[in-house]
């Protein structure tokens, strides 16, 4: 286990696909906190840092795939998982040094977004509105997310022997969970009261009164369902992280560990009876 | 390249990527009526579904990617490329007869979403509402700018090296012009006038409503960029039609068909000198 870790530390700080990831990730956070200074400037309000730090979640939820795709669709392609169980290396062993690696690749392009938020956000947004604990409360959360999906990229991508194959699958799996994490969170964040309608009589302003909203849904078994959806798949964790709705993040965090432990078991468990051809 | 043409469209149907697409986009139509039935039951409100039949636009960008990724990248890792050299085949025939299958397929899978929408929405929803010569106008600008698609992923997987690569970079580029063109049109949105609120008496807490210029209303140059830029991208083009914005439908399909054009030249051109190793 330890000489796979070692040669695939080695061979993914060799990938020029994580270095792009990282550097795509950094660059995203950066010039999201520029514009959004700029643009709040003209207003006249700056905006809290809270508010936009944690918009590079969106490029880590599919450079994360694209990094396991260019790490370990090769895996397969070159024969390399063959010649590693050739060499007397156990399957499960295998699985989990890749997973490592791509856990590590996550870890490190999430830090991308991390210090690029840090570095221009501090100087120009102020700090965190929530304070520093809350703060680093909620990048763990997003270190949290950043693994889980490297635990479902990893499991596509050992599972599906066709290199190519693999990795669209796993972009593809990455838009689904968000358009579903989106779509959901949307849903559940609809107020029971809306204010749908402003008036304007003879050039008067009307106050818009409170008026029922059709899209709310009700406390209930399907608001239940939607929730437990929204709080456990990485779409709808990245969607509160972005919107600064994380309410229990301790529980946000747990359910991305549990997330990580149920699809490396299945992914393991697959892989040791899959014919590797 | 008539030869060529039949080989590729007797493949197609062997090919479990097309009956993939097939059912994805049958699917889909399913899962739009039923969505679009639940609002009406709901709501109350009239469904159109002429525009039902128009929502497809925005995600046959993705799927044209996924189809031409998978399609294409097998001609070159299973060596069908060079087989087609050998076999006295000229490079031109068979770039155009592999844009020529990836175009059609773009095309079928929309008449499948149009027949299902169709054949399930009118006795669900109701009647077309939309003029049906609006309807037939707006579907062959969709045509023409699911054609632009197909000659841009065509290009990145004719031409770029490496099946995985080619893969991950048409997908990429399907969420690039997808994020490019939201970006666009909600800058193209923003209203020159918002309503700002203020409290004028902290006691009863009245709302003083006045109309105040919008600071991320764009300048008239920028008005000028951003409109380009939306109707020279695809995604931007498929917005447009889906009715976010009244689309020009003379504009549109010219500026498709020119892209079409234009990749096509580019792709052929640089297919021609590419080493196929």
């Amino acid at each position: 286990m330890n000489k796979l870790l070692h040669a695939g530390i080695v061979r993914l700080l060799t990938r020029k696909s994580l270095w792009i990831s990282c550097a795509a990730t950094f660059l995203f956070e950066a010039v999201a906190i520029v514009e959004n200074y700029i643009s709040a400037k003209d207003i006249g309000i700056i905006p809290s840092l809270d508010s936009i730090f944690f918009m590079f979640m969106l490029g880590v939820m599919f450079l994360v795939p694209v990094a396991a795709a260019f790490f370990i669709g090769p895996e397969h392609h070159d024969g390399a998982i063959r010649g590693k169980l050739a060499t007397g290396a156990r399957r499960r062993d295998v699985y989990i040094s890749n997973l490592c690696l791509s856990a590590l690749a996550a870890v490190m392009i999430c830090a991308s977004g991390v210090i690029a938020g840090l570095a221009f956000g501090l100087p120009l947004l102020g700090g965190f509105e929530t304070g520093a604990a809350k703060a680093a409360v909620m990048i763990s959360c997003a270190f949290f997310i950043s693994v889980s999906v490297a635990a479902i990229s990893t499991v596509i991508m050992m599972l599906i022997w066709n290199s190519t194959v693999s990795s669209v699958a796993v972009i593809v799996a990455a838009i689904l969970i968000f358009a579903v994490g989106f779509y959901i969170h949307n849903r559940l964040s609809a107020p029971e009261m809306t204010n749908a309608y402003v008036m304007v009589v003879n050039g008067e302003v009307i106050e818009p009164q409170p008026i029922p909203n059709r899209n709310y849904i009700a406390p209930g078994t399907l608001r239940s369902a939607l929730e437990f959806v929204d709080a456990a798949l990485p779409g709808g964790q990245l969607v509160s992280l972005v919107n600064e709705s994380v309410p229990h993040p301790a529980l946000m965090i747990l359910y991305s560990a549990a997330l990580f432990m149920v699809v490396t078991a299945v992914g393991v468990a697959v892989f040791e009876k899959k014919d590797l051809r | 390249m008539s030869k060529l043409l039949r080989a590729g469209f007797a493949r197609l149907g062997k090919t479990r990527i097309f009956w993939l697409l097939t059912s994805f986009s049958a699917a889909f139509a399913l899962f739009m009526c039923v969505v679009c039935y639940k609002d009406m039951k709901l709501s109350g409100e009239t469904v159109d579904v002429g525009q039902l039949m128009l929502n497809y636009s925005t995600v046959i960008g993705i799927v044209t990617a996924v189809f031409a990724s998978l399609y294409l990248g097998a001609e070159y890792s299973d060596g069908t490329v060079r087989n087609k050299i050998t076999a006295g085949h000229k490079r031109f025939d068979i770039y155009v007869s592999n844009l020529t299958v990836t175009t059609a397929v773009g095309l079928y899978a929309y008449v499948v979403f149009i027949t299902v929408a169709a054949a399930v929405g009118i006795p669900l929803l109701g009647r077309i509402i939309m003029p049906l010569p609006r309807l037939f106008a707006l579907l062959g600008c969709i045509f023409a700018s699911s054609a632009a698609y197909s000659g841009i992923f065509t290009f990145i997987t004719m031409t770029v090296s490496g099946r995985t690569v080619a893969a991950v970079a048409s997908l990429l580029c399907a969420l690039a012009l997808i994020m490019a063109a939201l970006t666009c049109i909600n800058v193209l949105g923003q209203d020159k006038e918002i309503l700002t609120g203020s409290v004028t008496d902290s006691e009863s807490g009245k709302v003083e409503w006045v109309y105040a210029p919008n600071p991320r209303y764009p300048s008239e140059s920028e008005r000028i960029l951003y409109r380009t830029l939306v109707d020279i991208n695809p995604a931007g083009q498929m917005y447009q039609l889906a009715g976010r914005e009244e689309p020009n439908l003379t504009l549109l399909p010219l500026c498709a068909l020119s892209e079409f054009a234009a990749f096509t030249v580019l792709g052929a051109f640089i297919f021609k000198r590419k080493d196929l190793r």
